[in-house]
């Protein structure tokens, strides 16, 4: 069974509901009713163009997984234990040959101490950026919570070379691995690795393609502060390399510009990114963030995989707790804690089912590193088991920390 | 980086499959000749297909979708397993992008990803891309006939060409002789050692054409780890445009 908002759709029926105009009316009735006029005025628009050939026209996946954590300071300290069971449901439905509706659900149950710590953690569950609140902490009981948030509710619609995306997507401009300055919508976190997939942004994204390997972007992204963040941003292919410019103005303060690349040294793959973050009340004094970083990866031939990564940043963050790594809103200005960071990781395929993977961190202006050792095993062909441990050691607010997080994951996708 | 799937496109590409495993043909070189050029030379395909790397105490099976544009022009996406369904490849030329729907990424591969292997699948790199030579790197030998499966079958002894850098000093190949269908061939190296047996059952009509829909690879040394690669359904020159292998149709095809 599906769940949406509105109404609830058995597994046998989306396929019968989208085969008429009018059962389509019906779903999205349900669905969204502001929405009606609008989709329907599009359907009509690109009906005759309507493919002939049979494809679903209804989509559903995801995954569901248990993960147990501890987090800790030392080993005979005490440990903060967690269990999380997170679904994931990701549903498409092909309106049309030119119209895509997505609605993505991560519904999670989370048990264990911090839960028991009440508000401050709950709440920041619940939280939503976005400009509409699509989190919702279902149950909140002393012992656990239940929340269901949805991050992916979008409209697309493609014509020749246009694409138009309206409503809360995931805009991913990043050309590195680790850090992202040019992911100025939603930057990924190399720690949160719980959840890659990102929360969305609440925007519309018309893309233009002007040839197979390039394109033009313009968003307009508006957040639960009704901050905006608008942004242009094209994107090349020569000499081998995708090379992109992107200007814009971020959360109604800075205004940002940005260059990214990705190419190849022989066998290497040669990526980065900069931007720079110049807030515009004070312009031009000296807050301007400048965030540069680069990086080479290789896959070797038994499929392991290297990677090294350095990030200058000329006005580097404070770091007072290790939380903020994780943090929900987490920007791309806000990835440096030291001018300097250099990342590396090895992953060795040690044999087709089981990887092993060493990373390391450095922040020399905090005299701190992150190492972080774990392994993939693939149990079956839909179940996969991973061990993962986050070390950090690093000196904040002028003392030595260090901190623990240990992560046993089972994950069936399906 | 979903990198083990990233060798399934160009398994595709450099016509591994088209080339070795449907060839047909007429006399030594002819033959080898025609079926490459049958193969190779078709304008466009489209196919859906399964591989299967089968191990002792494990097997997994990979399926996607491929289209293909003369030896230019590639676009893959994967439809299962469930983890990775929904990425797709993209080559132009030389150059290479992966998009993975999830997190809404598209990533530039180098060049050199070409020379990876899946999942210790028996193919490698130099099988994919070198097998386009199997016309100019050898010299051509009809040795014999045989039958295989019952269908009577061209022997033919392929031996590399001294100026040639190819991994495989010798194949020889068992080509039908009615639907010109590569039903066998064993692969040596230098030192004419055999390293690996290709056969070719369930011969199927598809698009027209009769062609087998299993191949099974079996390594002369380790034979319990099997690859076994099936074509679901085949398409043969279906007007498509250049224009389809774009980075935009990489995250609409399916």
């Amino acid at each position: 069974m599906v769940k949406f908002p509105g109404c609830t759709l058995k597994n046998t029926e989306p396929l019968r509901i989208f085969n008429s105009p009018t059962g389509y009316l019906k779903f999205t009735g349900n669905v969204c009713k502001k929405s009606i006029l609008i989709v329907w005025i599009i359907f009509l628009f690109c009906f005759p163009l309507h493919s002939q050939e049979k494809k679903k026209s209804i989509a559903l996946n995801g995954y569901v997984s248990t993960m147990q954590s501890a987090m800790f300071d030392s080993l005979s300290g005490p440990f903060l234990n967690e269990n999380i069971i997170h679904n994931r449901l990701n549903f498409k439905a092909y309106l049309s040959d030119k119209i895509t509706f997505a609605a993505d659900f991560r519904n999670r149950l989370f048990t264990g101490d911090m839960v028991r710590y009440g508000r401050p953690y709950t709440g920041m569950i619940g939280e939503d950026d976005g400009v509409v609140d699509m989190s919702w902490n279902i149950v909140e009981e002393q012992s656990f919570l239940l929340n269901t948030t949805i991050d992916r509710l979008w409209f697309d619609l493609h014509y020749t070379n246009f694409q138009i995306t309206l409503g809360r997507q995931r805009i991913n401009w990043g050309q590195t691995f680790v850090w992202n300055p040019n992911d100025i919508f939603n930057a990924y976190s190399y720690f949160d690795f719980d959840y890659v997939e990102r929360p969305g942004s609440d925007a519309v994204r018309l893309q233009f393609f002007p040839s197979s390997s390039s394109a033009a972007e313009l968003v307009l992204k508006v957040n639960s502060e009704y901050d905006i963040t608008t942004a242009g941003l094209y994107r090349f292919n020569r000499w081998g390399y995708d090379i992109q410019f992107l200007a814009g103005w971020m959360n109604s303060e800075e205004l940002v510009l940005g260059t990214g690349w990705s190419g190849s040294i022989g066998s290497l793959s040669f990526r980065g990114e900069g931007t720079w973050f110049e807030p515009v009340e004070d312009f031009p004094g000296d807050t301007s963030t400048i965030l540069i970083t680069s990086g080479l990866d290789r896959i070797f031939k038994d499929n392991s995989v290297a990677q090294i990564q350095l990030m200058y940043c000329n006005n580097p963050l404070d770091l007072s707790n290790f939380g903020s790594l994780y943090s929900r809103d987490f920007t791309a200005k806000d990835l440096a804690f030291s001018k300097f960071t250099a990342f590396g990781q090895f992953t060795w395929a040690a044999t087709p089912l089981l990887n092993l993977t060493l990373a390391a961190m450095w922040f020399p202006d905090l005299d701190g590193y992150f190492a972080g050792p774990s392994m993939d095993y693939s149990l079956s062909e839909n179940l996969d088991f991973s061990l993962i441990w986050q070390h950090f050691d690093a000196v904040m607010s002028g003392e030595r920390a260090k901190i623990n997080l240990g992560f046993l994951r089972l994950k069936f996708s399906f | 980086m979903k990198h083990r799937f990233y060798t399934l496109f160009f398994l595709i590409m450099q016509g591994l499959v088209s080339n070795t495993l449907f060839a047909q043909a007429i006399t030594a070189t002819d033959i080898v000749r025609k079926a490459d050029e049958k193969f190779n030379g078709e304008k466009s395909s489209y196919s859906v297909m399964s591989m299967t790397i089968v191990r002792p105490e494990w097997q997994r099976t990979i399926e996607f979708k491929s289209w293909t544009l003369g030896r230019e022009y590639a676009l893959t996406l994967i439809t299962a397993p469930a983890k990775e369904a929904g990425q797709t490849f993209l080559k132009r030329g030389s150059e290479m992008w992966s998009w993975n729907p999830s997190i809404g990424r598209l990533i530039k591969l180098p060049p050199s990803m070409m020379s990876q292997g899946w999942m210790g699948s028996d193919y490698t790199n130099d099988d994919i891309l070198r097998e386009s030579s199997v016309v100019k790197d050898y010299i051509h030998e009809i040795v014999g006939e045989e039958s295989i499966g019952g269908r009577l079958c061209y022997k033919i002894k392929m031996t590399a060409r001294e100026d040639a850098s190819i991994v495989w000093g010798k194949q020889i190949r068992w080509i039908d002789k009615k639907d010109f269908l590569v039903l066998k061939a064993e692969l040596y190296d230098e030192d004419g050692i055999l390293v690996r047996t290709e056969t070719s059952s369930d011969i199927k009509t598809m698009d027209g054409r009769t062609i087998p829909s299993k191949i099974e690879l079996v390594p002369e040394e380790e034979p319990e780890n099997k690859t076994l690669v099936g074509i679901l359904d085949i398409k043969f020159n279906r007007p498509v445009e250049e224009s389809f292998f774009s980075q935009q149709n990489m995250k609409i095809v399916r």
